[in-house]
């Protein structure tokens, strides 16, 4: 199989006979190798949990930082290739500042997810303006985050393609994590319920034991529409819960 | 009003030359390089003719036709890319209403160009803009405005509110900041909450909301009518609140007392009335003469 790929997986824009684009399809792979972040939405608002692989006890766990804040109402969480997430985040607070600034209102989470994923596609010729990248981007993000539409929740892929979730899980354990969201989720869930569930989620796939410097907990609660990252006496509150 | 404005056009008056044939005799035009002028003046001297006048006023400030100086003095090539073409528009909002109108002569001192230009553009269920000042750039900036509209409603999904087009209107008008559009805005529509809200403009962008705004020729004229009269400043014992009827009867008021005094207003009114039903359009005349 991959003898008859080896023609076309060079050029990032060249499609196979068969219809594909096997630079954008192993972008996508690459995901699978990042750390797991899991996204619920409840009606009180928005969660999102993520792995923190702290591959050495000599590593600061600060400095692995896998949900961001894009706007006072946005949380991000990514998996893949944490470089690229950066310059989508940093595209997206861009975005959302800017709408600030000509509108006076905050940006939906709708529009700034589609804002990220316009730039996307935006790989492959060098010399074209506004090309800065020469491959795709290899980092999945979720947009979690309270607008006038109540709580929403996004996910991106590599191909720029977004899709809306009530629940979703992406990175390494994302087949695993998303079958027991399809088993717990529950539309009736209050925001508590929602971090207990991503966190015992999050124990199970995850291959470390699960402790308070190991995850990373975001929410956007409805009744103050602000995004908050949660510190660790905070989740190890909800992990002794558990 | 206080805007810079250039008022008169200088264009220069060429005299026709006469070049002794000795004097550039074996010389090409082009080859008088530094020691006298080039270009079009060159020409002008090979050929011992007059130029003709530049037909733009662009190329009337170019370096070499400038400075042209044979006999008379100095003379000045002013780019003057402004005019004003006066009337008057306002905006009023009450509780759960707003009335957006302006009178439609379009004028240029002492000639009238149409009697009927209206200044006031619907935005869409909840807001209408009226603009004075300079017409061409008036409309130039409700295409500009209109196409960001377009491309907000379909990237947000939403109309946009009067919120958000009151600081549209801001950074458009600001981004010209050193070359401004000579049209002074006023805003006028319904806020979130269905309360009347209108923004007032000068030109380059600062902005602040009120809730009675007249911009254009007749505003030294109804602006302290208003204040006074519609927002009941400086009153002692404050009235109630106009309602839309009679809100529309002062505008109607003022409108005509203005056509009494201001050449630059006359003709007939447009006046968006906006209220939660949507925006609802009424004209009535005023004098022409």
């Amino acid at each position: 199989m991959f003898l008859t790929r080896s023609e076309y997986d060079r050029g990032v824009n060249t499609f196979s006979p068969e219809g594909r684009l096997f630079q954008v399809e192993y972008a996508v792979q690459a995901i699978k190798l990042g750390s797991t972040v899991i996204g619920i939405q409840t009606p009180e608002g928005v969660v999102l949990a993520a792995e923190k692989r702290l591959s050495s006890p000599l590593l600061e766990p600060w400095s692995v930082e896998k949900i961001v804040e894009i706007d006072s109402h946005i949380g991000c969480g990514m998996s893949g290739l944490t470089g690229d997430g950066r310059t989508l985040v940093e595209r997206a607070r861009v975005e959302t500042q800017s709408h600030r600034f000509t509108f006076n209102e905050p940006m939906s989470v709708l529009a700034t997810t589609q804002a990220v994923c316009d730039v996307a596609l935006s790989f492959g010729d060098r010399d074209a303006e506004d090309k800065p990248m020469s491959r795709p981007f290899g980092v999945a993000l979720l947009f979690a985050g309270v607008d006038e539409n109540g709580p929403v929740l996004y996910q991106t892929d590599p191909s720029g393609t977004f899709l809306q979730y009530k629940a979703v899980a992406i990175g390494a354990a994302s087949e695993g994590a998303n079958n027991h969201l399809e088993e717990q989720y529950n539309p009736e869930m209050t925001l508590e319920e929602a971090i207990r569930c991503a966190l015992s989620i999050l124990k199970q796939v995850m291959e470390d034991k699960i402790s308070d410097i190991n995850v990373e907990v975001g929410v956007v609660p409805v009744e103050t529409g602000l995004y908050r990252i949660m510190d660790a006496e905070e989740i190890q509150g909800h992990l002794e819960a558990l | 009003m206080a805007f810079p404005m250039q008022r008169e056009l200088y264009l220069p008056t060429v005299p026709t030359l006469t070049v002794s044939s000795q004097m550039h005799s074996g010389l090409s035009g082009p080859s008088l390089g530094s020691h006298g002028p080039s270009g079009p003046m060159a020409a002008r001297l090979a050929t011992g003719k007059q130029a003709p006048v530049a037909p733009s006023r662009f190329s009337a400030a170019s370096s070499s036709s400038a400075a042209v100086t044979v006999g008379s003095g100095p003379k000045t090539a002013a780019f003057s890319p402004y005019v004003l073409n006066g009337g008057t528009a306002l905006a009023l909002a009450g509780k759960d209403f707003c009335i957006v109108a302006g009178d439609t002569r379009m004028s240029a001192g002492y000639e009238i160009h149409t009697r009927n230009k209206p200044k006031t553009y619907r935005i869409n269920d909840k807001c209408s803009i009226a603009m004075a000042g300079m017409q061409a750039d008036a409309t130039n900036l409700i295409k500009m405005l209109r196409f960001r509209i377009a491309m907000y409603e379909r990237k947000m999904g939403k109309p946009m509110s009067t919120q958000s087009l009151a600081q549209l209107v801001s950074t458009t008008l600001y981004r010209r900041r050193f070359f401004p559009i000579y049209a002074f805005v006023v805003i006028g529509g319904l806020d979130e909450d269905g309360v009347g809200s209108v923004y007032g403009y000068d030109a380059v962008g600062s902005f602040e909301r009120s809730t009675c705004c007249v911009q254009g020729s007749g505003t030294s004229l109804l602006q302290p009518v208003l204040d006074n009269q519609f927002d009941f400043k400086n009153h002692s014992i404050k009235p109630d609140e106009l309602t839309l009827d009679e809100s529309i009867d002062l505008v109607k008021d003022v409108f005509v007392s203005a056509g009494e005094r201001d050449i630059y207003t006359g003709d007939s009114v447009e006046m968006h009335i906006i209220t939660a039903d949507g925006v609802r359009v009424e004209t009535f005349d005023l004098k022409r003469d």
